[in-house]
């Protein structure tokens, strides 16, 4: 069966935000179509110059200098948001950055009030996105910003701090009241007893805090650690069916079919967690083009989809972190570890309108239609004028046209089938996209 | 006088049916209209407010060992009774609590307190346990179960707070009925038609542009309609609190509406900041009490003002405080019950962590307010049964 263009469409939306139809893959294979994502992908750290990392870098510091060092603190911290938006909308980083995206979603750290908590935590998820999730959860469990952020260093044998280990149950690995007990939590804290890092942020186990006892966990006795623990996890077959339904509700739809979760779980259980064999196999199924409009899109993949569409360069840094805020959700800012909820939760009334008026804003002042009441008009500019919603980047439409110039328009930008609005925008000018663009249709992919 | 009746003459229902264009109105608003006792608008104090310095416990000598700079001094307290004075900031809501008119709570708070500001505040938003994530908040809960549009959970502001978001229903934020207005208003939006697709986020998606487009004008018409020339104090916070008097007003048929003050994080140089915000909450508050009461609307509203936690006991040596747990709130109605003012209790000899233990679940509070304010079955809301306060 030959691959055809509304699927290609799809799967490049949904895998890499979004690719313009004459940068897209001209062969009718599936299978070599897919394999082509994967193999342009280009794995960037993300880098920015920081002083060497302190742990204790509050200790004996005057209040002023505590403040100075907040203050440029939370200034790397909107230079990496920034950094990181702009990388997701390299042309050749669009999949591996998607994944990275669900990756911080999943191990949601909270850790923006240290930069390079932040940068080393964004980094380990990036260069494992498509790699093995058992390096990934063990890379995970041993970073200085997991450890910081879910109390590890608070547990000591004979006063566990069971914060990380609810949260590596019910949120990184079985899922909630899956398979494990109230009892089991508190004897994997004394399994994880004296994990901490070193000054230079590197994992260690410290003796003579660490709990050597006998531990029952999961109906076995012995005396467990915590890597014993990753591994009797990751055994566990609910582990990976927790994993692949994640994944399912991001890159297929919110609607889990039981089928489908057990085949992609079989998959990734046979192959030891390999995230590539996952994905390509979910890449690679029917039933994963027959999703196409069922996902809402999150505000980062509606924000870097959109910018891709019109090659954006998004220079003003803070408009663009102001938009992520006032969409619900801002890279490196989790509301807590369970991570954003997605879907329909990316959903109401007043995200909702500046989602719609957003693209015009970008695009055209603010003009959905061609003409505009005076009052609406001098609003907007007056809006413009403010910082956080300066857009006033130029738009190349010939560029724009020039990159899709073979595409059917409705079905580039619209996943849907909205026979009365497909109808309406059979051929479409400047004006017809930027409605379009302005639709509760184009919210999803 | 049956009950509609007596709502519709209090304003809180408006007989007949809104005035919406006509091409709008098939399946606009819904057919079951708000029957919601009482108006609820709750204030959230954003950073942890220090409840401590606000209801000072001047009668406990561990107040004053542990706050020997930040302590407020007995003779400049407004007294509540020989335990207890209101900071002299919140001469408003002292005169208020004297009228009967405001009930304090304290020790305030939840088992295994968290003191993240994040965490905290998803706590107070979403009415869980403290190792409990959930996804939606105790008035979107309210929402989804009793509401159907989303101007009837109105909030002031940038974004909507997690408490406002439900499952099927979340209320609306806006910092201005104008600007929200205009950001929805174009012939392309009123446009554009329902598909009735075989795609339910679809369905839903054009659900919601139908509610943001009739919420938007619906507040912004009600808005309009009369001008609020009532003096307020300068600032953010009370202009938002005349936005939400001068919705009321209009006989807006919306049950909730919400506003923050932010800037209670006080841990460097409190007194200072501490004596602003106060003036800024107690001002904001004093004239949007009156300006209500002046229009007999404010029998029946109930006002809660929370914040995520309390503050540590003993002061800091930057003469600041650190977060704390329990905490005092409070509860202004004009319909309190004895009983209301019985819970203005702390206890500063058994602490835990350096903070007074929580005596008062924040959750008997909500359930309060839902079971009398706003008039609805509360274990529907709260998904549990908490210990009942009798505030009305």
């Amino acid at each position: 069966m030959d691959f055809n263009v509304k699927e290609k469409y799809h799967l490049s939306q949904r895998a890499e935000f979004f690719v313009h139809h004459q940068q897209l893959d001209t062969t009718t294979d599936r299978a070599r179509f897919v394999d082509g994502i994967f193999d342009r992908q280009v794995n960037k750290s993300l880098f920015i110059k920081l002083p060497k990392w302190n742990p204790k870098s509050f200790k004996n510091k005057s209040e002023k200098q505590k403040r100075e060092i907040r203050k440029e603190r939370r200034q790397q911290a909107k230079q990496l948001n920034y950094l990181w938006f702009k990388q997701m909308l390299d042309s050749d980083k669009g999949f591996i950055e998607k994944m990275t995206l669900f990756w911080h979603g999943h191990f949601a750290c909270r850790t923006i009030d240290d930069p390079y908590l932040t940068l080393e935590m964004n980094n380990l998820l990036r260069n494992n996105a498509l790699g093995n999730f058992k390096t990934l959860l063990f890379a995970v469990a041993k970073s200085a910003s997991m450890i910081n952020y879910l109390h590890l260093r608070q547990n000591k044998k004979g006063q566990a701090n069971e914060d990380f280990a609810r949260e590596l149950c019910e949120l990184f690995t079985l899922g909630r009241d899956v398979d494990y007990t109230e009892k089991d939590v508190s004897e994997i804290a004394r399994a994880f007893t004296g994990w901490r890092t070193d000054e230079y942020g590197k994992h260690l186990v410290v003796d003579r805090i660490h709990d050597n006892g006998e531990k029952t966990i999961f109906g076995k006795t012995g005396n467990f650690n915590g890597e014993d623990v990753l591994n009797m996890l990751l055994d566990n077959k609910h582990t990976s069916d927790f994993i692949v339904t994640k994944v399912y509700k991001f890159f297929v739809k919110e609607d889990v079919n039981k089928e489908h979760i057990k085949e992609l779980s079989a998959v990734f259980y046979d192959s030891k967690y390999d995230i590539t064999s996952l994905m390509k196999f979910l890449f690679n199924a029917d039933w994963f083009y027959e999703s196409k409009g069922q996902l809402i899109k999150g505000p980062i993949e509606f924000l870097v989809g959109f910018g891709k569409m019109f090659d954006l360069k998004y220079p003003h840094q803070k408009a663009i972190q102001g938009i992520q805020y006032y969409l619900g959700q801002v890279l490196f800012d989790p509301p807590n570890v369970a991570g954003c909820a997605g879907g329909r939760h990316w959903i109401d009334a007043s995200r909702f309108a500046l989602r719609l008026r957003l693209p015009s804003l970008i695009l055209n002042r603010g003009y959905v239609m061609d003409e505009l009441s005076p009052e609406l008009d001098e609003m907007l500019a007056k809006k413009q004028k403010k910082q956080d919603f300066k857009f006033s980047e130029p738009i190349n439409w010939d560029q724009f046209w020039k990159n899709n110039k073979e595409a059917n328009l409705f079905d580039l930008l619209i996943r849907n089938e909205n026979n009365q609005l497909k109808e309406n925008h059979k051929e479409v000018n400047n004006t017809g996209v930027i409605h379009l663009l302005s639709t509760p249709d184009f919210q999803l992919t | 006088m049956d009950r509609r009746e007596f709502l519709s003459k209090t304003g809180i229902i408006t007989a007949g049916a809104i005035l919406v264009p006509s091409f709008l109105k098939a399946n606009t608003f819904s057919s079951q209209l708000n029957l919601s006792k009482k108006r609820l608008v709750v204030i959230q104090l954003s950073g942890g407010n220090d409840g401590l310095n606000a209801v000072v416990p001047y009668g406990l000598d561990e107040y004053y060992t542990n706050r020997s700079v930040l302590g407020v001094a007995q003779s400049e307290l407004l007294k509540i009774d020989d335990k207890f004075g209101f900071n002299p900031q919140l001469s408003g809501l002292h005169r208020l609590q004297q009228k009967g008119w405001l009930s304090i709570i304290n020790s305030v708070g939840y088992p295994n307190p968290n003191r993240s500001h994040f965490r905290s505040m998803d706590i107070w938003h979403t009415a869980s346990d403290s190792n409990e994530y959930k996804q939606t908040g105790w008035l979107g809960s309210y929402l989804d179960n009793n509401c159907e549009n989303a101007f009837e959970g109105i909030e002031i502001g940038g974004s909507l707070s997690l408490s406002m978001k439900g499952q099927t229903n979340s209320g609306v934020a806006l910092t201005d009925p104008k600007a929200f207005y205009d950001t929805i208003h174009s012939d392309f939006f009123d446009a554009l038609q329902h598909p009735n697709s075989q795609n339910n986020e679809l369905n839903f998606l054009y659900k919601v542009l139908n509610d943001t487009k009739n919420s938007a004008k619906y507040i912004f018409d009600q808005y309009k309609l009369k001008t609020n020339s009532t003096d307020y104090p300068k600032g953010e916070f009370a202009k938002q609190l005349k936005k939400i008097a001068t919705l009321i007003k209009s006989d807006i048929q919306a049950p909730i509406f919400y506003t923050t003050l932010g800037g209670f994080d006080t841990h460097v140089n409190q007194k200072g900041t501490q004596d602003y915000l106060f003036g800024q909450l107690d001002g904001g508050v004093t004239a949007f009490v009156n300006d209500l009461e002046k229009d007999d609307l404010l029998k029946d509203t109930t006002i809660l003002i929370f914040s995520e936690f309390g503050r540590r006991l003993k002061e800091n040596a930057s003469r600041g405080t650190d977060h704390g747990a329990a905490n005092a709130l409070f509860v202004i109605d004009t319909n309190l019950s004895k009983k209301a003012h019985g819970y203005n209790q702390i206890d500063l000899s058994d602490l835990e962590n350096g903070d007074p233990k929580f005596k008062v679940d924040f959750r008997s509070v909500y359930q309060e307010v839902l079971t009398s304010t706003l008039g609805v079955n509360s274990q529907e809301v709260l998904g549990n049964q908490y210990k009942e306060l009798g505030l009305f």
